[in-house]
């Protein structure tokens, strides 16, 4: 589609070149001579896809898989149960954590000094976990000294140890040196959202966007070699933070050497002094930002060791500090809400304001049809541990009114529910009741009619409902839910088996979805071309060989391998891609085999070979690029095919554990106890659905643009 | 063609040696190894008798105390029908039985027991004596016996011998008039009886001998293992202590040290500099005896060696005493082990290998016998028995499935080739292609819930083969008083017709695709264009020149769509919860259960490879063009 730059000589200019591309006329010889109409032919690739994207079907399964990828990339920040911005108005959380600390210190005896230190810590942090601990912290430092003696000279010394009164008064100065608003309370802006995204979220984020902008953004440099360079770096950043990810589940495990311990406790007064672990942290990730430039250093994108190391080095900063920033996030807690309806911040929450790992509650408030809300849950919770049969009864009520006294609401919110509850034990409101009664009629004539069809009585409700203690359980529930009917938001796709949003895991999964599939692929074929040269140009015993490698992959299901392999294995989601592509690459080892079969006796490989070129050249410089057509061509049916597997795989539980995923949403559908909850069984489905499509028509439409025996069958 | 199906054949040894060894490799890797799933239960300080002894088996079934390499020749060795070295025997039950496996000693630590370190002898075993009964005299020996009821029989015999109607009447036990025995043949008779008699006890002798010594070596054994548990324990206990010891030593002198310091305005003097070394001391020392246990607190017993145990302290007078307890029951457990040993070099059971007694192959060199695929422990069961009992039901589901997708997918095929470039040809290539795209799980999750569930339509069941009464039922559907019985088989059906459609839908669309990319093919070739010159009628082209060329390609499918299909019965079976191979297999992966799973792997990797070469062969029995020399 790139127009041929027009001579100099040529007269007219731009406005020329358009007016004789859309009314074609004779033109000499000459201008024909000179390139005048003619459309420089597109490379090989360019053609096969402008062929592609020209197919209704394929266009649309790009989009699909476009708005897959751009959930993979953005969900953290399209649903997240994190308030996006979040001002907190209150200011019990410091006076709360002084007198919280004052009591903790008065129960420790002897002035120790290390124990008082780690008492007041534990205290902040357990009592008043969303106090800016580390100003507190600091705070708490430098008013220590302070508080401390001076000699006669006026130089600092501790000549006494702290007591818990010295320390109790530090604190205070420190809470009340925080910033305090007009209505008296700290006030603070954050982001929970932003500071809850975890070093991959990060990571992907910013190659995203700064890589899209490199690549789109207008160079000299052509621009796949330029995507080439995103695609390196952004593997140097995942090289990155899957190491540091494994290096804190070291730090992490039940078996950590002293020395991990020790190092992450800050709480340690002497020995190391506190900031041992940020500097050990920012050491370590800086360590392996070096480590991993230098070995990617080798990767043949970027002609150019400046330009090359210069790539290297700013994405495996980004990654390094994305990683340090990352490290150590204290667990989620989700109690906005509560802190919400306590009046404590103001939240602003996003689309979604879900997040995949935020379970509704305390308790199991178990599967919701899609348009349920938190009111809903929250009801839900009321009637828990009821008898199903019959009415509720007097003791049915009580035990609702304890629950709602217990409920996370507001004070008057409560108050007020408590006494609609308390007033509707006594007599229901008019019109509920005769709404109720409404509906009991029409259950009973339902009951009748389905009674008369199979011969039996029908066991009829009793008449109409007067008091709260008459309800039954599901009429409890629907009550409370309208009374609750203000609090909360909907869940727009229901919950699952565990209370979480689906709508929310739904988007999540999209980056399982996506990176298993390419990911997977990646390393199946990276591996298959690899095996299938090697076999394809030695052939001989080499071939005999490794052929029974390849055997053994077809010899048995590959499905029956992963699952093996599956159960064994730790269940993240860098083991489900690599087990993935590790079992299947035998596809792309015979393709490649075959090929290079036919290329090995051709002129320019002999002549290669005569000229004395390295192995390495010959194979992957001259016979790669003429041999690997299939192999890419049928790379989008692998793609497909690994996201069936990653769904067999997370429906049998086997998934990651980490991550949300279509598979495992669908596994709840039928095994939830008590019938078929459709909606786990129609969206997560559908989205796999839809994924897979989309891969498979891509291959066809792919496969039909390049191989041109199929196209010779198709006039 | 013969060399060559001979070469594919060979060659398939090494492909299956490499599968098995894969699966065994990822299962014997797992945490926790074989039979973790069961380990579960009985966990805790005290090791329970039962879980001794059920450990003890496992140990000794599997030799886990191996290398995983030498585990996975045992079991190769014990699969394979060639078996090299000394023939095992086969019990009545049809269990294979091998000769008893080398005991491991327990673990050494110190000198304490220095003596008893050399690897104690652990013979083959010598044949047991059994004079006592071969040497019998003829009297004793026909004491024991009935001699009426032996002339008798003797009667009856020489009657059938001679033929005619007394012989009828005698076979089928009818009281007649039996010839009389001349003193020669009464003496025969009574000679043979008292050597039948002399080998059938001595036959049992060996066995009860056998049996008698398996089951003191594997109390024995088991009272081995509990000891060997207690003394892990011990020492284990004696890390975790001494551990702790150091720690609060290195706690106080660090305390002591900050003291000093605080008291000497944070100066440092050389008491203080040493304090804070002796604490670095004892905490480099702590986590020497940390690292003697492993993370599930076993010891490491090298390593424990190495750290040096004070054998006077009470821990370690515990572990003296355990070891001590371990050493004596170690020799008990040997002592068994040899008599079970020379039980079985008595032969009590008949070998394996031999066929009437007659060997195949040279006696305990090399020998062909049957492959024991082994006994699988979750299931209590002989593996073969389980494999025989699940594989027809795939078998059946596989067989009802592979006829319909033909069925459809080879006309539908056909009509998009001749139709081609038409809406039909479009839609149902769209078609097969969406329907290709569903995830097994999917549609197996939308048909339970829509048309099983209780929530849907409940017309159909949710799982299993037969409902739960059927075996009541009769065969064909009947009228039983009055009443419409639906029968065995209509009921059956019923059951695996949903599994059946999840198995069939995606199928359509690879077998459609060949036949039509075949048909075309041919279409586009030049007898099809001379055909057409000549005048030939379109549907003659079609079906007589066209499809029957097109055909080879699905021949060669249908060899191949059985590994396909079976890799696929294992989600559907899981889904509709069908006793079949599938989900056998997932059992057998969730259990740990090691032999079960490489038996299975062997089965479905054999099934697999022959019928790729079938495929093969087909390819070139209906192409003539084809050959393979």
């Amino acid at each position: 589609m790139t127009e041929q730059p027009q001579p100099k000589t040529e007269a007219g200019g731009v406005g020329a070149t358009v007016r004789t591309q859309q009314q074609p006329e004779a033109i000499t010889g000459v201008e024909a001579m000179m390139g005048k109409g003619v459309k420089e032919p597109l490379g090989f690739w360019a053609d096969a896809w402008s062929q592609v994207i020209r197919r209704p079907g394929a266009f649309m399964a790009l989009a699909w898989v476009g708005i897959v990828a751009f959930f993979a990339v953005f969900a953290p920040i399209v649903a997240s149960g994190h308030p996006f911005m979040m001002r907190t108005i209150d200011t019990r959380d410091a006076a709360d954590a002084v007198r919280a600390v004052e009591g903790a210190l008065s129960r420790i005896e002897g002035p120790n000094e290390r124990e008082l230190r780690q008492a007041v810590r534990l205290e902040l942090r357990n009592h008043s976990p969303r106090l800016a601990l580390d100003d507190v912290l600091a705070g708490l430092t430098v008013e220590t000294r302070q508080v401390d003696s001076f000699d006669e000279r006026g130089n600092l010394t501790v000549k006494q140890s702290l007591t818990p009164e010295s320390m109790a008064e530090a604190l205070r100065m420190v809470s009340q040196t925080q910033a305090l608003d007009e209505t008296g309370g700290v006030a603070r802006t954050t982001s929970p959202l932003i500071t809850h995204l975890s070093a991959a979220d990060w990571v992907i984020l910013l190659a995203t966007m700064l890589g899209g902008l490199f690549v789109l953004a207008p160079m000299k440099l052509k621009r796949s070699s330029r995507a080439w360079m995103v695609i390196a770096g952004a593997a140097q950043a995942t090289v990155i933070v899957s190491a540091s990810l494994w290096i804190d589940s070291k730090f992490g495990a039940r078996d950590a050497a002293p020395w991990m311990v020790q190092l992450q406790q800050i709480g340690l007064p002497d020995n190391p002094p506190p900031d041992v672990w940020r500097w050990f942290v920012t050491l370590l990730v800086a360590t392996l930002a070096a480590v991993t430039t230098a070995v990617f250093m080798f990767v043949p994108v970027a002609r150019g060791f400046g330009r090359r190391l210069l790539l290297f080095v700013v994405s495996g900063s980004i990654a390094a500090t994305a990683v340090a920033y990352t490290w150590g996030t204290p667990p989620e807690a989700f109690d906005y809400r509560q802190r919400e309806a306590a009046g404590q911040i103001e939240a602003v929450y996003t689309l979604v304001p879900f997040s995949p790992s935020e379970r509704q509650l305390d308790r199991n408030a178990g599967t919701m049809p899609p348009g349920s809300t938190t009111g809903q849950a929250l009801a839900r919770r009321m009637t828990t541990g009821l008898e199903l049969r019959g009415s509720i009864g007097a003791d049915g009520v009580e035990r609702i009114l304890a629950e709602a006294a217990r409920l996370p609401l507001s004070d008057e919110r409560r108050d007020e529910l408590v006494t609609d509850i308390a007033e509707a034990a006594e007599r229901l409101p008019a019109e509920v009741a005769e709404d109720l009664n409404v509906a009991r009629e029409a259950e009973n004539q339902r009951r009748q009619q389905r009674a008369q069809t199979r011969g039996v009585s029908a066991e009829l409700i009793d008449e109409t409902p007067e008091t709260l203690g008459d309800l039954r359980v599901s009429e409890a529930e629907a009550y409370l839910t309208g009374l609750l009917s203000d609090v909360g938001k909907p869940f727009y796709l229901g919950t699952d088996g565990t209370g979480q949003d689906v709508l929310s895991q739904l988007l999540h999964a999209c980056r399982l979805s996506m990176s298993v599939g390419l990911v997977a692929t990646g390393i199946a074929v990276f591996i298959g071309v690899t095996m299938g040269a090697i076999m394809g140009y030695f052939g001989g015993f080499v071939d005999l060989a490794l052929y029974r490698v390849v055997e053994i992959f077809m010899a048995i299901p590959v499905l029956f391998l992963l699952i093996v392999a599956a159960d064994v294995l730790p269940r993240n989601t860098y083991v489900m891609m690599a087990i993935i592509g590790m079992f299947t690459w035998h596809g792309a080892a015979r393709f490649t085999r075959a090929e290079f079969y036919k290329l090995r006796n051709q002129d320019f490989v002999q002549s290669a070979r005569a000229a004395g070129l390295p192995l390495r050249s010959v194979l992957f410089k001259h016979m790669l690029p003429n041999g690997v057509t299939p192999v890419l061509v049928d790379a989008s049916f692998r793609i497909a095919l690994a996201i069936l597997f990653e769904t067999i795989l997370s429906y049998l539980g086997l998934g990651p554990e980490d991550q949300p995923s279509w598979g495992r949403l669908l596994s709840d559908a039928i095994r939830a106890a008590g019938g078929f909850n459709w909606w786990l069984a129609i969206f997560p489905g559908f989205a796999i659905f839809l994924t897979v499509l989309g891969y498979n028509l891509i291959g066809e439409a792919l496969r039909d643009a390049i191989d041109p025996k199929l196209k010779k069958a198709r006039v | 063609m013969t060399t060559y199906i001979l070469r594919r054949l060979l060659l398939m040894v090494p492909t299956i040696v490499g599968i098995t060894f894969l699966v065994f490799y990822l299962i014997a890797s797992a945490p926790g190894g074989v039979g973790q799933a069961d380990m579960s239960g009985g966990e805790g300080q005290e090791a329970g008798v039962a879980e001794a002894a059920r450990q003890a088996y496992l140990e000794d079934k599997y030799g886990l105390g191996d290398p995983i390499v030498v585990q996975y020749v045992r079991w190769l060795g014990r699969a394979s029908p060639l078996k090299f070295g000394t023939q095992a025997m086969r019990d009545p039950t049809g269990t294979v039985i091998y000769p008893p496996k080398r005991l491991a000693a327990p673990p050494k630590l110190g000198e304490w027991y220095a003596e008893d370190a050399e690897a104690s002898p652990q013979p083959e075993g010598e044949p047991l004596d059994f004079s006592e009964i071969t040497e019998r005299s003829r009297d004793e020996v026909l004491a024991t016996l009935d001699l009426e009821e032996l002339i008798e029989r003797a009667r009856r015999e020489k009657a059938i011998d001679a033929g005619g109607e007394l012989a009828e009447a005698a076979r089928s036990g009818q009281p007649v008039d039996l010839p009389v025995l001349t003193a020669e043949e009464r003496e025969a008779a009574i000679d043979d009886a008292v050597e039948e008699e002399r080998e059938r006890s001595l036959a049992q002798a060996r066995r009860s001998a056998y049996r008698d010594a398996e089951s003191a070596y594997a109390r024995q054994r088991a009272a081995f293992v509990q000891s060997r548990i207690a003394l892990e324990t011990a020492a284990a206990n004696y890390a975790r202590e001494r551990r702790a010891e150091l720690r609060e030593t290195a706690a106080e002198l660090t305390r002591e040290a900050s003291i000093r310091k605080r008291e000497a305005r944070g100066e440092e003097d050389e008491r203080t500099r040493e304090l804070l070394a002796q604490a670095a001391a004892a905490e480099r020392e702590a986590e020497r005896w940390r690292q003697t246990t492993t993370a599930d607190e076993k010891p490491i017993w090298s390593r424990m060696d190495r750290a040096g145990v004070d054998f006077d302290s009470p821990e370690g007078r515990a572990i003296v005493e355990a070891g001590e307890r371990a050493y004596e029951k170690y020799e008990a457990a040997l002592e068994a082990r040899s008599k079970l040993a020379d039980a079985y070099a008595s032969r009590p059971f008949d070998r394996v290998g031999e066929v009437f007694g007659v060997p195949l192959g040279i006696p305990d060199v090399v020998t062909l016998a049957a492959p024991d695929l082994g006994f699988s422990y979750s299931k209590s069961r002989p593996v073969l028995d389980l494999i025989l009992e699940r594989l027809p039901i795939t078998l059946m589901l596989n067989l009802i499935a592979v006829p319909i997708i033909y069925f459809i997918a080879v006309p539908s095929g056909m009509l998009a080739a001749v139709k081609r470039g038409t809406f039909i040809d479009v839609a149902s290539g769209a078609l097969f292609v969406a329907l290709w795209s569903i995830p097994v799980v999917w549609a197996g999750v939308l048909l339970l819930g829509y048309l099983a569930s209780d929530a849907g339509l409940g017309a159909f069941p949710t799982g299993g083969l037969n409902s739960a009464e059927a075996d009541s039922y009769p065969f064909l559907p009947q009228r039983i008083d009055g009443e419409w019985q639906h029968g065995w088989l209509l009921d059956r059906l019923w059951h695996v017709c949903l599994p059946v459609v999840c198995l069939v839908y995606a199928g359509f669309a690879v077998i459609s695709k060949q036949t039509r990319a075949a048909m075309l093919d041919n279409f586009n070739a030049d007898y099809v264009r001379t055909a057409k010159a000549k005048g030939v009628k379109n549907n003659d082209v079609v079906f007589r020149h066209v499809f029957r060329n097109s055909l080879l390609p699905l021949i060669t499918m249908f060899a191949t769509i059985f590994p396909a299909m079976l890799a696929g019965s294992v989600v559907v079976e899981r889904i509709f919860t069908i006793p079949g191979m599938g989900s056998l297999m997932i059992e057998a992966i969730y259990l740990k259960d090691r032999e079960l799973l490489l038996a299975n792997t062997l089965m479905v990797g054999v099934v697999n490879l022959l019928a790729l070469l079938l495929a093969d062969i087909l390819y070139a029995l209906a192409d003539p063009r084809i050959t393979y020399d």
